[in-house]
């Protein structure tokens, strides 16, 4: 047995030698200079627009492979591969963090599996892809000009995208609630519904705004209660307490926004819940008529929360053409356009000034929201997160 | 001939022994399957990890820090991310254990030693549950007792009875102790109704004549010669139990019932792996003690396997019981098999979630095109070209991963058995089993780790359809060494030392001696891995790229996603292709067998 | 020269030495037995010889061709050593039917398919198997799958038989018929055959030599009657022989100017042991050489009838004698009754005697 240990720790050790000579990585490396260039991305870019000329280079491409956090890839998929064929889309949904943790390990990987990514969580992609150089930000030229400057850099923003108070309509005649303080009230316990945010890092992104903000939540609360805060033991500010409150009142965690909405808008509900959750959700309700719901519009300090969703092309895409037309045709046109049409709904916000609010939404202007701030959540994402774990029943 | 030292000439001889050279091989696949992504992740829990600097401003990636540690066993979060997962996990673990034991045991006995009426349909029906995916129960469970906690509709239960389940019975402990015991006592029924067949009823009948009553043989005699498989049961189940992730997942997210498992999957969605990694190695303690303290207690007992010509099969009459104990089974099987299966076609049916009428029964999620309202304008699974690619996928993977480790097992079967006693096939062995000591979830986030770089000569696998395939053959590799092994034992050394006398080299002799006799032996190895590959998602479910998409992976996707008809009809898609598959490898083996 | 040539032979298993430099020839065509109580290395042994066990030490010639040589790093397979090896357990294949099982040999050693059919048919013809050429070994009686494994090991035509406790299987009946066949295989095939076996009757009626093992080492290789008249030592005395044989301790003495051997049971007069005066020695008497007497006789011993066993041709009679049992092979039947008081007369000529402290052996020249 002695002798054998030894026979295993050798093998081990010789194991581990092999293991140990690996790490490599490349920071914008020589391949990857030469990928700009070859691309014309980067400090290579043309600033001219020339759709037929890119169709002509994608189409030796033959494919695009698009990473996205929204199932709608197969259907801007199939509409891009009718606009463009030839050029075959390989629409892959996942989640946000999915496809950042995907793209980390293919870059490491040097397996270049993804050429378009398109998600949220600005934050995380800007400094664990973008500063290292493994997904590049290209904002077609033709769209420079209807794109406000904040939506350029440092990504593309897509659409925004926000989180709302919605209640349900059959119970209530009007919205049941005022205040986000409200939802700290007995009368809520158990009742408020919304996101897990150690799963889906755009909640993050919603507490980080109200802890960013928390001078305002606590105007807010003095405003509701008549009195100033008081923050429990080792709470920073108000914006923390509301998440403290809310925990403490039984706030239900769900696996999804399309749970919530559900869960808010089931008709037949005595006491129904109240949730926050993606703006879009209320498309739902042209999908499954039988569901009542609706956004709280007047939400005190604010009614929602935006975050971004943005597109970027990877580092070392296989496909840097179809890519770059993809892009193109994701943003669509003035009137919406056929590739941005499955965004064009209920609920989004588009970023062009050119386009004009879906049907039944409001512009971004017309509505009292918070902007998340990708700096902020960044510096302090852990913190709340931690801050929620630490704090959970 | 030139003289060369006794210790090189010694060396020599021994490696033309093929069971050395065969074991040092295998050592070596086992260091680079298991052991050197085990020390991988020991190694990144006390390094600091990429991600770590969203955590802390010092972070320094590569270098040596105890954050990790501190984090998880002391800090404000401890509790929830540790202390709390952890107490919920042995909480769960020992309750499956010990009701599944009960389940199967009495299943077992009823089975093998009374004569309740349709004991071989039981039998036939008993081990399904073992066979469909772990989390299907919990899926049906949801289906049933959903409440509107979770969002979106509400429960059967809520519609037949219009009652709605409190959160104790519809997530947590409760439902999953009871969705995974009905899920992990085929184990111990498989154990003990082996253990129960091969005990010479002898035994217990001198007891008789001794003038013991029925209660006291049974606890005196039979109890105790099963106790070595109850244990090993136990033990079987606690291990899978506590590293199992579906299930505590479904049930137990929504009312925050988190595990050490469903902990690990999240730390590792959070990209806080090293912490995850932490939890893996507590995971490992736990079967590690678990495993010790079973070798204590057996000790040297073995299985009772009194195996002979004359053996005689007691049966007790059950008498007045024989119906009742037969209702019983039968309420058993069909709450583990066949009302949660209906429970998920129902499901798929149903073209609204929550509405439950006739008029509201859909072929859509299996056949229907796409439309842009249902689903986000999915098309029906079996017209759909991802989850057709994923089946796809999932088949290819089960029958290589099945080829490749049932292979593993006889030549490893053949290493230890032959070289029986030496340290090599000792070594051989118990590294074997290492895998079954680390959790599936950790398993594929050490190979995540590993994999996404290039090891020496080997270009980076991640994303590659072959780091799967090994994930899965490293994972199922004790299950089929084990049956390699014992299948291994019931061919005599000499069958083979015939094929040697008669001049065959060592590939002959396998190929026309060795495989022919232990194929059908081994063939449960094949299928165990075809099947726990087929519902695989605990191990795979972080090393999945688009383009290697399994049908578990797409399950779990929808679940998350709420679409609850599209998650139950691929479950039931997996549960035909397993139950095919299963149904193929026999006919397959079976012929083998006859001859 | 020898066929067999074994030198300083030596097997450890862990830390127990199976084989202790174990050296021994094989004349060729002779038929020599392996034979001791189990665990004394015999089969260990024959295993070596065979190729399927590599030894530590020592070297193997086989027909003047070095086999296995550990100074020299040198070890030929199994096939390649031209010796066949019979079984214990038979070892046939199941999955082969019996001609399967045959030609399997032949196959690998890609003979051409005519003489393969040929070679096999013969071989089975030899045996007896004819008709149970499609029959599995599962199928068929113990006799029968013994005959498929002489048959396995015949058709290659190896020079050197090598079989490992072949007829232990077998019930009472069938063993003699085996042995009639083993027999006869030997000498028509001429070939020389190492035979293991624990059973000593087989080994006195086959062999040619008997080489007797105890602990690893050999003790005695000479031809049966001599191993039987003349043991080396009391370990090969008491081994063989059924009824054992019967030890007495005791001493040599002078009295009277005359040499004795004084037991505790026994007195005897022994001249030829004058020079051992004083030694302490052990006597051994086969059971046949002792006669019973009903009546007092001159240096006869008395004793009491302890048991009597009677087996068809003969009868062993028990005396028991202050307190230690005589064992007495009496030819046919005998009216003697229990507790009856009989004389012994021993034969002086017939009585061995053994070195108290060694157990070798004493050489009285006798013989």
């Amino acid at each position: 047995m002695k002798r054998s240990f030894f026979l295993f720790l050798v093998i081990i050790f010789l194991s581990t030698l092999v293991t140990g000579v690996l790490w490599g990585q490349g920071k914008f490396s020589k391949e990857t200079e030469e990928w700009l260039k070859k691309s014309e991305l980067g400090a290579y870019e043309t600033g001219v627009y020339d759709e037929k000329q890119l169709f002509e280079k994608a189409k030796g491409e033959k494919e695009v492979s698009v990473y996205s956090y929204s199932s709608r890839v197969h259907q801007f998929g199939k509409t891009f591969e009718k606009q463009f064929p030839g050029i075959k889309v390989n629409g892959f949904d996942m989640d946000s963090t999915e496809i950042v943790t995907k793209v980390l390990a293919e870059q490491r990987a040097g397996n270049f599996a993804a050429d378009v990514i398109f998600l949220k969580d600005p934050a995380t992609v800007y400094n664990e892809l973008l500063q290292k150089g493994m997904v590049f930000t290209y904002v077609p030229p033709d769209i420079k000009t209807v794109l406000p400057e904040r939506f350029q850099k440092p990504f593309l923003v897509h659409h925004v995208s926000f989180d709302t108070l919605i209640y349900n309509t059959e119970a209530n005649k009007t919205p049941p609630v005022q205040s986000l303080w409200d939802l700290t009230k007995p009368e809520w316990k158990s009742r408020v519904i919304f996101s897990d945010p150690v799963k889906m890092p755009e909640f993050i992104e919603v507490l980080a705004t109200i802890v960013q903000h928390g001078d305002e939540m606590a105007k807010e609360y003095q405003r509701v209660f008549g009195k100033p805060i008081v923050l429990s033991k080792g709470v920073q500010n108000a914006g923390y307490e509301w998440i403290l409150r809310m925990l403490k009142n039984d706030a239900i965690i769900a696996g999804s926004t399309n749970d919530v909405s559900n869960a808010v808008g089931q008709p037949g509900q005595a006491k129904p819940p109240v949730g926050i959750t993606a703006f879009s959700r209320l498309r739902d309700k042209e999908k499954n008529p039988k569901l009542v719901f609706d956004v709280s519009y007047d939400t005190k300090p604010v009614m929602g929360f935006a975050t971004e969703v943005i597109v970027a092309i990877v580092n070392r895409a296989k496909h840097p053409n179809a890519a770059k037309l993809m892009t193109r045709w994701m943003m669509g046109d003035a009137k919406g356009g056929q590739g941005y049409k499955p965004y064009f709904v209920l609920g989004n916000t588009p970023v062009r000034n050119d386009q004009p609010a879906p049907p039944g939404s409001r512009t971004l202007g017309q509505m009292n929201i918070w902007m998340a701030d990708a700096a902020y959540v960044w510096d302090h994402g852990q913190e709340i997160r931690d801050f929620w774990l630490a704090n959970l029943k | 001939m030139n003289e060369k030292s006794p210790f090189v000439n010694r060396l020599g001889l021994k490696l033309k022994q093929p069971q050395v050279v065969l074991g040092l091989l295998l050592v070596v696949i086992l260091t680079g399957l298991v052991v050197v992504p085990f020390l991988q992740l020991v190694h990144d829990t006390a390094v600091w990890q990429e991600a770590d600097r969203r955590m802390s401003r010092t972070a320094e990636p590569g270098a040596w820090t105890l954050f990790h540690y501190l984090r998880v066993f002391a800090s404000p979060l401890s509790v929830n991310i540790f202390y709390r997962p952890l107490l919920h996990s042995l909480a769960t673990s020992l309750t499956i254990s010990l009701t599944a034991m009960l389940l199967g045991g009495l299943m077992a006995w009823l089975v093998v030693r009374t004569d309740m009426p349709f004991k071989k349909t039981i039998a036939v029906f008993a081990v399904i549950p073992y066979v469909l995916p772990s989390y299907t129960l919990a899926l049906a469970w949801l289906d049933f007792f959903k409440n509107e906690r979770i969002g979106g509709a509400v429960g059967i239960c809520t519609y037949l009875f219009g009652v709605t389940p409190p959160d104790w019975l519809a997530y947590g402990f409760i439902p999953i102790v009871i969705t995974l015991s009905l899920h992990y006592y085929p184990f111990t029924y498989l154990l003990v109704s082996g253990a129960l067949i091969s005990l010479d009823s002898n035994l217990e009948e001198s007891g008789e004549v001794l003038g013991a009553s029925r209660f006291r043989i049974l606890r005196r005699i039979t109890f105790p010669l099963m106790l070595p498989a109850l244990i090993s049961a136990f033990i079987l189940t606690f291990s899978r139990a506590v590293g199992t992730f579906g299930t505590p997942y479904f049930l137990g997210a929504p009312v925050r019932y988190f595990t050490l498992a469903t902990t690990i999957y999240t730390s590792i969605v959070n990209r806080t792996p090293a912490v995850a990694y932490i939890g893996a190695l507590v995971l490992i303690l736990i079967s590690m003690v678990i495993i010790y303290l079973n070798q204590k207690v057996i000790g040297e007992k073995s299985f009772v396997t009194i195996a002979g010509k004359g053996l005689r099969r007691r049966v007790t009459p059950l008498g007045a019981w024989r119906w009742p104990a037969f209702s019983l089974m039968a309420a058993l099987i069909g709450l583990a098999v066949f009302v949660p299966l209906l429970l998920l076609l129902w499901q798929t049916l149903m073209l609204y979630p929550n509405d439950y009428s006739l008029g509201n029964l859909t072929l859509h999620y299996w056949i229907g095109k796409s439309q842009a309202a249902l689903a986000e304008g999915e098309s029906g699974i079996l017209r759909n070209a991802q989850i057709l690619g994923a089946a796809w996928n999932s088949i290819r993977l089960s029958v290589i991963v099945a080829l490749i480790t049932g292979m593993m097992g006889i030549l490893i079967g053949y290493a230890v058995v032959r070289g029986r006693k030496t340290n090599l096939a000792v070594v051989l062995e118990q590294g074997s089993f290492l895998p079954y000591l680390i959790p599936s979830i950790a398993f594929g986030a050490i190979y995540l780790a590993l994999f996404s770089k290039s090891i020496g000569p080997l270009p980076p696998l991640y994303g590659t359809f072959f780091l799967l395939i090994l994930v899965c053959v490293a994972k199922n590799l004790p299950f089929s060494a084990r049956s390699g092994i014992s299948s291994m034992m019931q061919v005599a050394g000499e069958l083979e030392e015939a094929g040697m006398m008669a001049g065959a080299n060592w590939l002959q002799r396998f190929r026309r001696i060795i495989l022919p006799l232990t194929l059908a032996g081994s063939l449960s190895g094949f299928i165990l891995a075809f099947i726990s590959t087929m519902r695989e998602l605990s191990l795979i479910i972080l090393l999945i790229t688009p383009e290697t998409r399994t049908l578990t992976t797409m399950t779990f996707r929808y679940v998350e996603q709420g679409y609850s008809q599209f998650a139950d009809a691929i479950i039931l898609l997996i549960v035909i292709l397993v139950v095919g598959g299963e149904f193929l490898a026999r006919r397959l083996g079976g012929k083998r067998e006859t001859i | 020269m020898a066929m067999i040539e074994i030198e300083g032979l030596t097997k450890r298993f862990g830390g127990v030495t199976a084989v202790d430099r174990l050296t021994l020839a094989v004349e060729a065509g002779e038929f020599l037995t392996l034979l001791g109580p189990s665990g004394c290395g015999k089969t260990t042994v024959l295993r070596m010889i065979a190729g399927l066990e590599v030894p530590d030490a020592g070297e193997i010639r086989i027909g003047g061709k070095t086999v296995f040589s550990a100074t020299r790093g040198l070890f030929v397979s199994p096939g390649k050593r031209g010796v066949g090896l019979v079984f214990q357990s038979y070892a046939l294949w199941p999955h082969m039917t019996v001609r399967q099982n045959v030609a399997f040999g032949l196959e690998i050693r890609k003979v051409e398919p005519a003489r393969m059919q040929k070679d096999v048919s013969e071989a089975l013809a030899y045996m007896h198997l004819e008709g149970m050429e499609n029959r599995y070994p599962q199928q068929m009686s113990g006799g029968q799958q013994q005959r498929v494994a002489l048959a396995r090991m015949l058709v290659a035509g190896p020079e050197v038989f090598l079989m490992d406790e072949p007829l232990s299987n077998l019930d009472a009946k069938l063993r003699i018929e085996m042995r009639v066949e083993i027999k006869r295989l030997h000498r028509e095939a001429k070939a020389t055959t190492v035979y293991v076996t624990h059973d000593q009757t087989e080994a006195l009626t086959l062999s040619s030599r008997v080489a007797v093992m105890e602990e690893g080492r050999l003790v005695q290789a000479t031809p049966p009657r001599e191993i039987y008249r003349r043991p080396a030592n009391l370990f090969v005395a008491d081994f063989i022989g059924s009824p054992t044989i019967n030890l007495i301790p005791g001493k040599i003495v002078q009295k009277n100017g005359r040499t004795f051997f004084e037991g505790e049971a026994l007195s005897l007069p022994t001249p030829a042991l004058a020079a051992h005066v004083g030694a302490e020695v052990t006597a051994a008497v086969r059971p046949e050489e002792i006669r019973i007497e009903t009546g007092e006789s001159g240096d006869a011993v008395s004793g009491e009838v302890y048991a009597v066993l009677p087996a068809g041709s003969e009868t062993i009679v028990q005396v028991r004698r202050k307190g230690r049992i005589f064992n007495v092979r009496v030819m046919g039947e005998t009216s003697l009754n229990i507790g009856e008081i009989v004389c012994m007369q021993f034969i002086p000529e017939a009585v061995i005697f053994f070195q108290g402290d060694q157990g070798n052996r004493i050489d009285t020249g006798q013989e």
